[in-house]
C-alpha cells in the first residue's frame, strides 16, 4: 500500500518534471510554398495535435509554432483550397537536436523523411464541384434512345430506295409477305403450311 | 497512387454540386466570432472589432458590414482572451499564452510574430508613436513592457511617447457631435467642445431587454457621421448620423456565434389554402407548379411556391446560453424572423415534441426554461415559426431540476408542455397540472447523477420507482448522445446478400453514453511503476529469477456504454486505449447504427468506430410460403434474455478530427443515409453509409457479399472533397449538426452550428430522383416539344399529299 506521504512527493517529482519540460519548449519553424515555388501568400491557420498549439503563415509563406515541448507531434495546415501533407515530428528534450520529421503526403500514404526546417508543397487544389459537362456529339450517340431514333430514320430514307432496286419479282412477294403480316391468321397459317408441305401440293396441283 | 485510385472509385457514388449551384440550395452566415463587441476600431473603410474575453478578431466593411476577415488568435485551445491595439495599417493581438500577432489591417494576412514571454500572460496593449512611426507596447501583467516595431516587428527601445489603446470615440470635432447611450436609448448631442450642449437626437437603438453596451464613432466629417452600437446580448448595429436623420446602414448578430442548441421547425404554408401535404404532391397539382415554373421564367416573380409545396421552407430555432437569447432564422430568405430575449439564467433548456411525436414535432409549438437562481424557473411557450408567445409563466422548485421530459398538452394554447422531476424526485408541470399529466401506464424516465451514474425511475401517479441504475466507477460521463425521436425507417430488417435477414434492434429508448477514465493514485502506472523492486526489461529474466516481468500495458482509458434507459442496463460497452481529449468524442445514433469518433493519441489520427445492432437473423430459408419464425411483436426492455442485442462492430481511421457527427433524414426513410462529419479545420463531409458498414470483409468477398454491394474492409476512410457539403467554405468549430427531412424523399436539410458560422444547406443524399434540378433547361424543352410537334404536323401532311399523289398516278 503507497502512503499518501510518498504520493504527494511523487506528485512533486512529476511537477517539477513537467516545469522542466516546459522550459525545454522549443519553436518550430517552417514555411510553405507553392509547387513552383512561390511562397504560398494565402494566410493559413497551421496546428499540431489537431488544434493544441496554433499559428499562421505569414505573407511570405513562413511560419513558426511557440512554446511546443518535447514529443511527439502532428502538423496539419488548415486550407480549403490546397492540400498539404502531414507531418509527424518528434521533438527531442535536447536543445541543441534538430526535430526529427516524416511526411505523409497524403492519409494513408507511406512515410517519407522531411528536412527541418519544414517545408511544405500545396499540392493540389481541392475540387469541390463537379465539372459540368459541354454539348457533345458524341455523348448524344451513348444514348439508347437516340440510336433506336437514329436507326428508324435512317431506315426510314433508306427503305424506300432499296425498293426501287428490287425485281418486279420480288417485289410482287414482298407485297403479298405485307399484305399477310396484316392478318395474322393467314401469317400464322402460311407459316405451318410451309412445315406440312400443303403449300408444295397446292402448287403441283395448279401446275 | 492507390489513395488517389480509391477517391476516383469512390468520387462517381458522390452527388456533388455543380459551381452554378453554390449559393442556391445553401447559405453560410460568417459572424465575427466574438460575441458582444467591446472592441471597435475604425481603419479607412473597416471597423476592426473584438472581445478581450473570447479569442477572435474580426474585421467589417462599414458600408454593408460584411465580414472582411477573422482570425482566432489564441495560440492553444486553452487559450480564453486576447487584447487588441491597431496602428494606421496594422491591428496588433497578444494572446494568453504571449504570443504577439501583426495583421494587414486591410486584408487580414498574417504579417509577423513574436513570443513576448512564456505562457500565463494576462495580455495588455497600447500604442505609441514617434516620428510617424507606430511601436506596439505589450505587457503579460506587472511594470514589465517590451516595445515592438508594428510594421517590421522588430523590437525596439523603450519610448518615451503617450501609450494609448483602444477606446470609444464619442466625440466628432468635424460634426460637433457628443454620443451617449442610457439603456437602450442613443443619444446625441450637439457639442462644440465636447459638452452636452444640447440633445439633438434621441433613438431607441435596441430593446429594453437588449441594452447597449458601447457606441462609438467610426468615420465622421463635417455631414455625416457613422456610428457602430454594439449592445449586450451581440447585436451590433452601424447607423449613418446626417442632419440628425440616423439610418441603419446594417446589422450583424454576433450571438450567433454562441449557439448551444438548435432545432428545425415546418413553416411551409399550404398554397391555395387547406389540403393536405398527399393532395398537394398529386400529379395535377404537379404539372400546375411546373406551369408556373415555366411562365415565372418570363417575369421577374420569385416563386416560392415550389418551396413551400416540398416543405423546404424550415425555421431554425436557435439558442444561445451565454447571449441569453433566441432566433428564428428563415432557412429560404435567410434572415432572422424574430428573436426572443430570455433573462439572465444559469442555464437555458429548449423543449419541443414528445414521447409520441417525432423530433421536429407534430406541432410548431416550443417552450424555453430558464433558470434563473435558487431554483426559480421562468418559462415561456411560443409558436416556432411565427414567434407568436402563447403562455409564459414561472414556478419556485425546492431542489435543482434533475430532468426535464417533453410532452405535449391538452391545452389549446400552448401544445408544448413538460414535466420537470427535481432531485428530491418531485414532479412540476408546465404549463400545469391539469393541461399535463403522466399517463396512468406511468413513464419511464433516467436521470443522470453525480457524472457518472444513470438511475432510470418509473414515474405512476404520485410513486416514484427505480427500475435500474449503473455506475460508472472510476469514469465521468463525458458525451452522450439518444436516438431521434420517431425516426422513419423504412424496413425493420436489412436483406443480405444471400437472401436471409438481419432484424434490427429499434430500441426507441436506447443511449449511449460515452466515458472517460478518471486518473486517480490507485491506478497511477507510473507511481506503481516506480515502487516496482527489481523491475527488468522484457526478456532480461533468468531461469532462477522466479519475478514475473511486467510489460507495461496500455489499460483503456474510453469507453462506449450502449445503456437502455427503461431498464438501466448496460447492453453493450466497448473500450479503447490512447484515447485522446481533443477534440472531445461525439456519438451519433440512427436506426439501428451508432457512430462515434474519438482522437487516438498514439496513431495521432481520428478514429470513427461504427456499431450496428440486431435482434437476431433469419436464414434465407426461414420465411416462406408455408413457413415463418417465430416473432414477438412486442418488446420489453426490461426482459434480459430479450433486450440484449446482436452487435457487429468495426473500427475505421479518420484522416481529419471531427468535431461533430450528424446524419441526413428523409420524410420515409427510403434514401440511403449519409453521415456527416464537422472536421476541425472546417469542412462539412458526409460519408456514405456502405463505407462505413461493420459487416465490410476483412478478406476476400464471397459472392454473396459482392451480391449486397459490400466492398472489402480498408481501414482508412478518405474524406472526398465532392462529398463536402459546404465546398470551400468554412464552418469553424461546428459543435452540432442537426438534419431535418422535407416532404420529398430524396431531399434532406442540414445545419451545422456552434462555432463563429453558421451553415444550412438542402443536399441529396441518393441523388434527386424526385426532383427536377433548379438548373433544369425548362425552356430548352418546351421548345423541343413545340418543335416535334410542328415536324410531326408538317411529315403527316407530306406524307398525305405523297400518298394521293401515288394512288393519281
Amino acid at each position: 500500500m503507497i502512503s499518501s506521504s510518498k504520493v504527494s512527493f511523487i506528485r512533486i517529482l512529476l511537477i517539477l518534471c513537467l516545469s522542466s519540460a516546459v522550459a525545454a519548449a522549443k519553436t518550430l519553424e517552417g514555411r510553405l510554398h507553392f509547387t513552383d515555388g512561390l511562397a504560398f501568400n494565402l494566410t493559413s491557420r497551421i496546428v499540431l495535435n489537431h488544434g493544441e498549439i496554433a499559428t499562421y503563415s505569414r505573407a511570405d509563406g513562413s511560419f513558426a509554432l511557440y512554446n511546443v515541448p518535447p514529443g511527439i507531434h502532428q502538423l496539419d495546415v488548415f486550407s480549403s483550397v490546397y492540400h498539404f501533407p502531414q507531418i509527424k515530428i518528434q521533438l527531442l528534450e535536447d536543445e541543441s537536436a534538430d526535430p526529427k520529421c516524416l511526411e505523409y503526403l497524403y492519409p494513408g500514404a507511406k512515410k517519407q523523411f522531411a528536412k527541418y526546417p519544414l517545408v511544405l508543397t500545396a499540392m493540389a487544389k481541392y475540387e469541390y464541384f463537379e465539372p459540368r459537362r459541354g454539348f457533345s456529339i458524341f455523348s448524344l450517340l451513348k444514348n439508347p434512345m437516340f440510336l433506336m431514333m437514329g436507326v428508324s430514320v435512317i431506315l426510314m430514307f433508306w427503305m424506300p430506295k432499296m425498293m426501287e432496286g428490287l425485281d418486279p419479282e420480288e417485289r410482287e412477294q414482298m407485297k403479298k409477305q405485307m399484305e399477310l403480316q396484316k392478318d395474322p391468321s393467314k401469317m400464322l397459317g402460311q407459316l405451318f403450311s410451309g412445315m406440312t408441305g400443303t403449300e408444295e401440293i397446292q402448287s403441283k396441283k395448279k401446275m | 497512387m492507390k489513395f488517389w485510385v480509391f477517391l476516383w472509385v469512390v468520387a462517381p457514388f458522390s452527388s456533388a454540386l455543380f459551381e452554378e449551384e453554390a449559393g442556391q440550395l445553401d447559405f453560410h452566415i460568417a459572424t465575427t466570432g466574438h460575441g458582444p463587441v467591446q472592441v471597435a476600431y475604425a481603419i479607412h473603410d473597416a471597423v476592426i472589432t473584438s472581445n478581450p474575453d473570447s479569442c477572435y478578431t474580426a474585421s467589417r466593411n462599414i458600408g454593408d458590414g460584411s465580414l472582411l476577415w477573422r482570425h482566432n488568435v489564441c495560440s492553444s485551445t486553452t487559450g480564453k482572451g486576447h487584447a487588441m491595439a491597431v496602428g494606421s495599417k496594422y491591428v496588433t493581438t497578444l494572446d494568453d499564452n504571449g504570443i504577439l500577432r501583426a495583421w494587414h489591417a486591410e486584408n487580414g494576412l498574417l504579417a509577423w510574430d513574436v513570443v513576448v514571454v512564456s505562457p500565463n500572460c494576462t495580455p495588455r496593449l497600447g500604442v505609441v508613436t514617434e516620428k510617424n512611426e507606430d511601436y506596439v507596447v505589450a505587457s503579460c501583467g506587472g511594470n514589465s513592457y517590451s516595445y515592438f516595431h508594428m510594421a517590421t516587428g522588430a523590437l525596439a527601445p523603450e519610448k518615451s511617447g503617450r501609450i494609448t489603446d483602444v477606446k470609444p470615440v464619442t466625440f466628432c470635432a468635424e460634426a460637433k457631435l457628443l454620443l451617449n447611450f442610457q439603456g437602450s436609448a442613443l443619444k446625441v448631442w450637439d457639442s462644440a467642445n465636447g459638452n452636452q450642449d444640447s440633445l439633438a437626437v434621441e433613438w431607441e437603438a435596441s430593446s429594453e431587454t437588449d441594452p447597449i453596451a458601447l457606441v462609438t464613432f467610426l468615420k465622421c466629417s463635417a455631414t455625416v457621421a457613422h456610428v457602430l452600437i454594439s449592445t449586450q446580448r451581440g447585436t451590433t448595429k452601424v447607423i449613418a448620423i446626417e442632419e440628425k436623420e440616423i439610418t441603419t446602414l446594417w446589422q450583424a448578430e454576433e450571438g450567433l456565434s454562441t449557439i448551444s442548441v438548435g432545432s428545425l421547425v415546418d413553416a411551409s404554408h399550404y398554397v391555395g389554402g387547406e389540403g393536405t401535404s398527399h393532395d398537394l404532391l398529386s400529379l395535377p397539382n404537379r404539372l400546375q407548379s411546373q406551369w408556373k415554373a415555366i411562365t415565372s421564367i418570363f417575369t421577374t416573380e420569385r416563386s416560392d411556391r415550389r418551396n413551400h409545396l416540398f416543405g423546404f421552407v424550415k425555421i431554425a430555432i436557435l439558442m444561445s446560453t451565454s447571449a441569453n437569447r433566441i432566433w428564428a432564422l428563415d432557412t429560404i430568405d435567410r434572415n432572422i424572423r424574430y428573436q426572443i430575449d430570455l433573462p439572465e439564467a444559469n442555464w437555458h433548456r429548449l423543449v419541443h415534441g414528445g414521447p409520441g411525436t417525432g423530433y421536429h414535432g407534430d406541432h410548431g409549438d416550443y417552450l424555453a426554461l430558464s433558470n434563473i437562481r435558487n431554483e426559480q424557473l421562468e418559462w415561456i411557450c411560443w409558436d416556432g415559426p411565427t414567434g407568436k408567445l402563447l403562455q409564459k409563466g414561472a414556478i419556485q422548485l425546492k431542489s435543482p431540476v434533475a430532468q426535464i421530459i417533453p410532452v405535449e398538452t391538452s391545452s389549446t394554447d400552448c401544445r408544448q408542455g413538460a414535466l420537470i422531476l427535481t432531485q428530491d424526485q418531485s414532479i412540476h408541470s408546465i404549463p400545469s397540472s391539469d393541461e399535463v399529466t403522466i399517463p396512468e401506464s406511468g413513464l419511464y424516465t433516467h436521470v443522470v447523477d453525480k457524472e457518472n451514474s444513470i438511475k432510470t425511475l418509473l414515474l405512476r401517479g404520485t410513486s416514484r420507482l427505480t427500475m435500474g441504475s449503473t455506475v460508472f466507477d472510476g469514469e465521468k460521463i463525458i458525451s452522450l448522445a439518444y436516438p431521434p425521436r420517431q425516426e422513419s425507417v423504412q424496413s425493420p430488417c436489412s436483406v443480405m446478400g444471400d437472401d436471409s435477414l438481419l432484424l434490427k434492434y429499434l430500441n426507441p429508448h436506447l443511449a449511449v453514453f460515452i466515458t472517460e477514465k478518471v486518473s486517480s493514485y490507485k491506478d497511477d502506472e507510473m507511481v506503481s511503476a516506480m515502487f516496482q523492486v527489481n523491475r527488468k526489461p522484457v526478456g532480461a529474466t533468468d531461469e532462477s529469477d522466479s519475478m514475473e516481468v511486467s510489460v507495461p500495458s496500455t489499460k483503456p482509458n474510453l469507453f462506449i456504454n450502449v445503456v437502455d434507459t427503461v431498464s438501466g442496463q448496460v447492453l453493450y460497452r466497448v473500450s479503447h486505449a490512447n484515447a485522446a481529449k481533443f477534440p472531445k468524442p461525439q456519438a451519433v445514433i440512427s436506426e439501428n447504427w451508432i457512430y462515434y469518433t474519438f482522437g487516438n493519441s498514439k496513431t495521432r489520427r481520428s478514429e470513427l468506430g461504427v456499431l450496428s445492432l440486431y435482434e437476431g437473423m433469419i436464414g434465407s430459408k426461414g420465411v416462406t410460403a408455408f413457413t415463418s419464425p417465430e416473432y414477438s411483436s412486442t418488446f420489453s426492455s426490461l426482459d434480459a434474455r430479450d433486450s440484449k442485442p446482436v452487435v457487429l462492430s468495426k473500427l475505421y481511421s479518420l484522416a481529419k478530427p471531427v468535431s461533430a457527427l450528424g446524419v441526413t433524414t428523409s420524410r420515409s426513410g427510403i434514401s440511403s443515409r449519409r453521415l456527416l462529419l464537422a472536421t476541425v479545420d472546417g469542412q462539412i463531409t458526409g460519408v456514405d453509409r456502405k463505407l462505413v458498414d461493420p459487416r465490410r470483409p476483412l478478406g476476400q468477398l464471397k459472392d454473396s457479399e459482392k451480391k449486397e454491394g459490400l466492398r472489402p474492409y480498408t481501414e482508412l476512410i478518405p474524406i472526398v472533397p465532392y462529398m463536402t457539403i459546404n465546398y470551400n467554405q468554412t464552418v469553424e468549430s461546428a459543435h452540432t449538426v442537426i438534419s431535418a427531412s422535407t416532404d420529398l424523399e430524396s431531399q434532406s436539410l442540414v445545419l451545422a452550428f456552434g462555432g463563429p458560422d453558421i451553415f444550412f444547406a438542402r443536399t441529396s443524399p441518393a441523388r434527386g430522383f424526385d426532383l427536377l434540378p433548379d438548373s433544369f433547361n425548362r425552356p430548352l424543352l418546351s421548345l423541343v416539344v413545340a418543335a416535334l410537334l410542328v415536324t410531326v404536323l408538317v411529315v403527316d401532311r407530306m406524307a398525305a399529299k405523297k400518298m394521293k399523289k401515288q394512288t393519281w398516278l
